[in-house]
């Protein structure tokens, strides 16, 4: 077994490098398994041929067309430098309206490139558009191709143990239970025999969880080199061409119903997502989006035609706000545009048209249950803490002097702990349902408490929070808790959904952590109340001289948790018979109280916490440069009960940094031919801390009905940042008749809308149909 | 990403000596900037080498070219590929032959799309280095028809 | 490529220890640190001068080891993260940046703990202005740098006059 995650030279031999670029005879794996979503995926989509390495046609730039394994990654390149490719050009489709033309195929096996189509429709929308005061046409929208870019890249270890063919992966992969279970069917191995370990993980914000496709490559290079560990380090520029990036998404043909009082009554609207070359964790994103359906806001008509596309480029993976963000935006869009047609300003609009306080929990028009909220309290709080009259009294004297200043909201979910059984709404077959998550809470030989957890963390304080709610349970110090960090399969505590993805620890994986402490002091109160010759109910858990203990108080009699211990392990003639089911190690296993969504409706309850977060942003766009720059910035929270407020900041900071990133500096480009233009950190400009303002933070607590703490999933953020900086673009450039159309801003794309008047003109986009 | 080029200019050659010098890859091959060598597979497919390098990415391309059109004296047209390190080309290019008052216009046309690695790192210096390539090529062409 | 490849002998001094290793000519500063000598503190993150994850302190001015090759670094005197600590406690930047929660996965914190160690060493008291200059090229992925800043200040509070 190699040492785990250090450099070759601690080894007892080197270990190879494996340098994943081109095709190689050694990995030869076209009689294998595919590695795309097959229990997500219905004929046709499901046909698609997705190997680790290209077979005959490489479908996007970066895609790996051969392994090459050698004792060190310089040694690699120079290999790679010997390899020619001869590559005959097809005709590329990088467009996802283009690609369902159908003119040139990407997977010949599925015959189409469309992927998934379905309609999501609910309430009456004809009637709604008939009474309806206000109808807006919005003609197209676009969000963009981003990815939130971990630190650390994709690093795998593998070895393959040719006596037993075990597979042992050391690696970064942040959703472990979800790719073995590829794995196991690729490699043809027991999915017993594949030992998935990972340690501290630098970022993931869902990239990792696609990286599997390597994984299996680097499994297959030790197999071929008779059970040798291998070692893949992803290089930036491979990371940004071949990992995954989000999902972009185009919004065509949106109508929106309103009456004379600008309440929405009906949206339709079709939209088209892109998935780039293979469809792998897709089309689950065809429904994860509906888990927000409604946003924050009452309509209760809508009509969404939805479509999935395959195009030549990275294929998309589940990135930070997965699918939710683009429809969230949409919708901030529609809100927007709405508001600024008929004459009514932004935050009044929004109060007019929130989910009000009182009506939760409530009930979307497909099913969901939002659990808790208060959207009108976070506006004013959000409006206190920006100064929003201030804001408003300077905007219209800097507009005087020709300044171009918006003011804008957004208001957005953070659905977590998701229903997979909305994965039978793309996939009727799909085996999937409900969620679930393990851990395991024991006292160690000598009286230590240990806990185990199935989720894979990368920062996000697991190990902090874990300890605090065991801590809780057992009275006792958090640091006498000792958490074992990081993911392991052998560690038994992992079900099938267990990873770190969908804003979700917080419930799911403290509920099972808190549901394991339980199971344990159960059990140490009927080994202690035998021990002290006591009621269980007379024993009480506390610190004493001699550590953490059980006590009777009607005695004053104690044990400590060495004492309990050391009888069960080690000591165990003394209990008798009818304790011996005592083991002090205690798994248990939470589930989620899901039922299985009504599949031809697309109707049910599809995530279990929904927290918000609502932003107000000042952006000035400069009159020479045109570059826009953030003036001010706040950001509120609710994500119900707060367990660890510093963490609960640090995660709300940090999800606003990838937004305003994402909306100002970070898109995936592609030039006409398909070549990624952006694939160095350089050229993709992740956001520095010159660019990201100070960020004011306030919150509330609306605690959910829907965890045992009342604490939501919040790691996600619903991408708040992009909403509110393409509304305050929005404002600054209504009155020179411009509609902020993509999610993606920068000098250049406003110089060619202002100046240029080449994009993003209203008077082509959008029009106002007023029938009072 | 592609470069297009295009140009003409005139020879005191007659079309038919032009047209037989262009179609010769042994004779015009050599003019190529930075050429390594060539082999010729028969008459319509040949295989040049030639040292690319940009900024810090260097190396030698391998071309594979092929005599597409060849309508003697009016007009003859190459398709080729090829591969160098962090990139593979495909361009094609034409000549349309017409006679003047004392010898021949040459018109030339071509395109070379740029694919891989080497666009997104050294995507801006590709097309002038291109152009001033292919100007070096063509001024080598008129030196040859003086 | 050449059948073999020479090696250069080069001396260095790390975190106070003096290093004599031989390396091939294009052995980047960042490999030597993490391969040769096995302070895997310093971490790769964009292999092209941008993130700042590689940044080490070389000669007491900080540098992204991935874009120095090892033979410059001849003579020289480098501190890794590793070379931070003092007599086995964390140096008070270290402390200062987790009681501000001022990492979450910690990929980027080795070099950001140089890059402060190397602003308050010339300035005792940086501005907010004067913080983000000094971290401009260490990209944070995870905590949007307002923990980094409060991070930062809290350092230049506990080391003043150290």
């Amino acid at each position: 077994m190699p040492m785990l995650g250090s450099s070759a030279s601690t080894l007892p031999r080197p270990k190879p490098c494996l340098e994943s670029y081109a095709r190689s005879q050694a990995v030869k794996s076209n009689r294998r398994p595919n590695l795309s979503s097959k229990s997500a995926q219905s004929p046709p989509c499901s046909k698609i041929r997705d190997y680790p390495l290209a077979i005959s046609t490489a479908l996007y730039q970066g895609e790996p067309v051969a392994a090459i394994v050698a004792e060190s990654p310089s040694l690699a390149e120079d290999a790679a430098e010997l390899i020619q490719v001869e590559y005959e050009s097809l005709e590329p489709v990088l467009d996802a309206e283009q690609a369902l033309e159908d003119k040139s195929i990407l997977h010949q096996e599925m015959g189409t490139n469309k992927v998934w189509n379905g309609v999501f429709e609910y309430g009456d929308v004809d009637k709604s558009f008939q009474e309806a005061a206000y109808v807006v046409h919005i003609d197209r929208l676009h969000f963009h191709r981003f990815s939130s870019t971990p630190l650390e890249n994709n690093v795998v270890i593998a070895e393959w143990n040719p006596k037993d063919d075990h597979i042992y992966y050391s690696c970064n992969n942040s959703f472990p239970s979800f790719a073995i279970q590829f794995l196991a069917a690729h490699l043809t191995v027991h999915i017993d025999r594949i030992r998935v370990q990972t340690a501290d993980i630098g970022g993931s914000f869902g990239i990792k969880i696609t990286n599997y496709p390597q994984m299996a490559v680097c499994a297959l290079a030790s197999k071929k080199s008779g059970g040798r560990p291998i070692k893949w380090v992803e290089t930036r520029s491979e990371h940004m061409t071949s990992s995954a990036h989000g999902n972009e998404r185009t919004f065509r043909d949106t109508r929106v119903a309103l009456d004379k009082d600008g309440v929405i009554t009906a949206i339709a609207s079709r939209h088209i997502d892109d998935c780039g070359a293979y469809p792998r964790y897709e089309p689950l994103g065809c429904v994860i989006w509906s888990q927000v359906f409604p946003g924050v806001y009452q309509f209760k008509n809508a009509r969404i035609d939805f479509t999935q596309a395959v195009t030549n480029k990275c294929p998309v993976g589940p990135n930070r706000g997965y699918s939710r963000m683009q429809h969230l935006w949409f919708l901030e869009r529609v809100v927007d545009i709405c508001a600024h047609e008929i004459g009514i300003p932004a935050d009044e609009m929004r109060l007019r048209n929130y989910i009000q306080p009182e009506e939760f929990p409530y009930t979307t028009p497909n099913g969901c249950v939002y659990d808790s909220g208060n959207y009108p309290k976070m506006l004013e709080i959000a409006k206190q803490l920006i100064g929003w009259d201030g804001w408003k009294k300077k905007q219209a004297e800097l507009r005087k002097e020709g300044r171009l200043i918006g003011i804008g909201i957004g208001t957005t979910l953070d659905s977590g702990t998701n229903n997979f059984g909305q994965s039978q709404i793309v996939n009727p077959g799909a085996p999937f349902s409900g969620n679930s998550q393990g851990a395991n809470c024991k006292l160690d030989i000598y009286g230590e408490v240990v806990v185990a957890v199935g989720s894979c963390p990368q920062g996000q304080g697991h190990e902090t929070t874990a300890a605090q709610v065991v801590a809780d349970v057992l009275s006792i110090s958090p640091d006498l808790i000792s958490v074992r960090t990081g993911f392991d399969t052998e560690r038994n505590v992992h079900t099938g959904f267990s990873g770190t993805y969908a804003s979700q620890f917080a419930v799911s994986g403290l509920s099972a952590v808190h549901g394991a402490a339980q199971k344990l002091k159960t059990e140490m109160k009927r080994l202690a109340a035998f021990v002290l010759e006591t009621k269980e109910d007379d024993l009480e858990f506390s610190t004493g001289a001699q550590g953490p203990e059980v006590r009777a108080n009607s005695t004053g009699k104690s044990i400590n948790y060495w004492g309990l211990a050391n009888i069960v392990n080690v000591n165990s003639a003394v209990l008798p018979p009818e304790l011996h089911e005592i083991t002090l190690n205690c798994r248990y296993i939470w589930r989620a109280p899901f039922k299985v969504p009504d599949k031809q409706k697309k109707y049910g309850n599809l995530t279990l916490t929904y927290a918000s977060q609502l932003h107000i942003a000042v952006v000035e766009v400069d009159r020479e440069t045109f570059i826009p720059k953030i003036l001010d910035y706040v950001a509120v929270d609710d994500c119900g009960t707060v367990i660890n407020p510093p963490i609960v900041e640090g995660q709300v900071y940090g999800a606003t940094a990838h937004g305003i990133g994402a909306a100002l500096l970070e898109n995936c480009v592609y030039d006409a031919v398909g070549n990624m233009l952006t694939s160095t950190f350089s050229d993709y400009t992740p956001i520095t801390a010159l660019n990201m303002p100070t960020v004011r933070y306030g919150h509330i607590e609306t605690p959910s009905p829907h965890s045992y703490s009342g604490a939501k999933g919040m790691g996600e953020g619903g991408a708040a940042p992009i909403h509110t900086i393409s509304a305050a673009l929005q404002d600054a450039l209504f009155s020179n008749g411009i509609i902020i159309e993509d999610s993606f801003n920068n000098a250049d794309t406003l110089f060619r809308a202002v100046v240029g008047r080449e994009i993003y003109q209203a008077d082509k986009l959008v029009k106002l149909d007023r029938r009072v | 990403m592609a470069i297009k080029f295009g140009g003409e200019f005139e020879v005191k050659w007659k079309p038919e000596e032009v047209y037989d010098f262009l179609t010769d890859p042994k004779k015009f091959a050599p003019l190529l900037p930075d050429f390594q060598g060539m082999s010729e597979q028969d008459p319509t497919h040949f295989t040049v080498k030639v040292k690319v390098g940009i900024s810090y990415i260097k190396g030698v391309a391998e071309v594979k070219m092929e005599l597409t059109q060849a309508d003697r004296p009016k007009r003859a047209q190459y398709k080729g590929s090829g591969s160098v390190a962090g990139g593979n080309v495909s361009l094609t290019a034409g000549f349309d032959l017409s006679p003047v008052a004392n010898g021949t216009k040459v018109a030339w046309q071509g395109e070379a799309q740029i694919f891989g690695r080497l666009t997104s790192v050294a995507g801006g210096l590709l097309e002038p280095l291109g152009k001033k390539n292919v100007q070096k090529l063509i001024d080598g062409l008129q030196a040859a028809m003086k | 490529m050449p059948e073999t490849i020479e090696r250069v002998p080069i001396k260095l001094k790390v975190n106070g220890k003096s290093r004599a290793v031989s390396v091939e000519p294009r052995t980047l500063l960042v490999e030597l640190l993490r391969e040769g000598l096995d302070l895997t503190g310093t971490h790769v993150g964009c292999d092209t001068t941008y993130c700042g994850a590689c940044t080490v302190l070389m000669n007491g001015a900080a540098v992204k080891s991935c874009t120095i090759y090892a033979v410059q670094a001849d003579d020289a005197e480098i501190v890794t993260v590793e070379g931070l600590e003092i007599d086995g406690q964390l140096h008070p930047i270290q402390k200062a940046f987790g009681e501000s929660y001022g990492l979450q996965c910690g990929y980027c914190t080795p070099g950001l703990l140089l890059s402060t160690y190397q602003l308050l060493s010339s300035n005792k008291q940086p501005n907010d202005k004067e913080i983000r200059k000094a971290i401009a090229g260490n990209t944070c992925r995870c905590t949007g740098y307002q923990n980094i800043f409060k991070a930062i200040r809290l350092a230049a509070q506990n080391t003043k006059g150290t």
